[in-house]
């Protein structure tokens, strides 16, 4: 064999067994450049190996350990906290989401939906036929209506965007301020 | 294996640190501490590093000693929680590095003098053993440290890293391959060979 095969097997076997095997082991002691590298090799682990064996921890092991504890301990506590804290801060937005923003929510889907609102409105001085004439382009949606009753009232049924027009409207012209309280 | 040897007594401290025995652990953490820092030096290659995954590994063992229901070695259980604050100390002092927060974290790149036809001398082989060690991947640098540094078989580091022992074997190959072709190549003779 030669010094590039068995450099070869040196490149991955265990140095014990590379030192076992008789012929590898008469050619490293012969020959002077495979003994430097299988020197190298076995001095640089071995070293490693002892250094880090060598190595101890400076901290006495009751010290350790109740660091350890206290570690422990002051985690545990510091986990309940955050728990406690996240449990108090689900329980405020629950509070808040039912106080506030539920019915906040619902009240601006109301005005947004499509759902028609049925409202009774108080005429002041136009006749509920004049109010009725008067609405009558603005409610057009479907389902909507308006019912013209005896008396100063109008009941219109109309999706929200449209009833809003019509209590503008009849807030403008239905005013006993204007001369005969007449529409345009 | 040295668990084996007193299996009933660790097994015992341990369930005596499972309802809060403040004696019990701190015998138990004299029994392994050595062996916890040595495994944690296997992976940092620094004591300081070290001694901070050691403490670390025995605070989880506090925190988890009711996780230890006695199946599998307890050494196992031991060695992989030791081993999971290892992994996250070096992801932490990668990130560490990749910022240039910690000049020390950095890698030395270069630790070894080539030396042309020269023996190289045992401390300037043991750094680049070092060194290479240290630019392993996690689990060949931790195979190659348990089979070749701390002379365990490789049938025991499978079990004890719950691998299969080809697996632990083919780690092994690699993790000298890598290391001992750069001692290799720091010789003008193996470089003629290898041009």
């Amino acid at each position: 064999m030669t010094c590039e095969e068995y450099l070869a097997a040196l490149s991955s076997a265990p140095i014990a067994l590379v030192n076992q095997a008789s012929d590898a082991r008469a050619h490293f002691e012969g020959c002077p450049e495979c003994s430097k590298m299988l020197a190298s090799i076995e001095d640089g682990e071995r070293g490693l190996g002892a250094s880090l064996d060598m190595a101890k921890s400076l901290i006495p092991p009751t010290q350790t350990a109740e660091l350890a504890i206290m570690t422990a301990k002051r985690r545990r506590v510091g986990k309940l906290a955050a728990i406690g804290l996240a449990v108090l801060i689900a329980v405020v937005f629950w509070i808040t989401a039912i106080r506030v923003i539920v019915p906040t929510a619902r009240e601006t889907a109301q005005i947004v939906t499509s759902d028609l609102v049925t409202l009774t409105l108080r005429l002041r001085c136009m006749s509920s036929s004049q109010a009725g004439d008067l609405i009558s382009p603005y409610v057009r949606s479907d389902g909507s209506a308006y019912y013209i009753i005896d008396g100063p009232f109008i009941t219109v049924r109309a999706k929200a965007p449209e009833l809003a027009k019509v209590k503008s409207l009849l807030a403008q012209l239905d005013d006993p301020s204007q001369l005969n309280c007449k529409v345009p | 294996m040295r668990a084996s040897e007193t299996p009933v007594t660790s097994q015992q401290l341990l369930a005596r640190v499972q309802i809060g025995h403040p004696a019990a652990f701190s015998e138990f953490v004299s029994l392994y501490q050595s062996r916890v820092f040595r495994w944690a030096m296997g992976f940092t290659l620094d004591s300081d590093d070290a001694e901070d995954v050691a403490q670390e590994a025995f605070v989880l063992v506090y925190q988890k000693a009711g996780s230890y229901k006695g199946e599998g070695s307890l050494e196992g259980w031991l060695y992989r929680l030791t081993r999971r604050v290892a992994l996250r100390k070096g992801r932490k002092l990668k990130r560490r590095a990749l910022l240039g927060a910690s000049p020390a974290a950095r890698p030395t790149s270069e630790v070894y003098v080539t030396d042309p036809g020269g023996r190289v001398d045992r401390d300037q082989a043991v750094a680049l053993i070092r060194d290479s060690a240290r630019q392993l991947p996690v689990r060949q640098r931790e195979i190659f440290d348990l089979c070749d540094l701390q002379g365990n078989a490789p049938g025991d580091v499978a079990e004890l890293l719950g691998l299969n022992a080809v697996t632990v074997r083919a780690n092994l190959f690699k993790a000298r391959a890598s290391i001992r072709k750069r001692i290799l190549m720091t010789h003008s003779h193996f470089a003629e060979l290898k041009p």
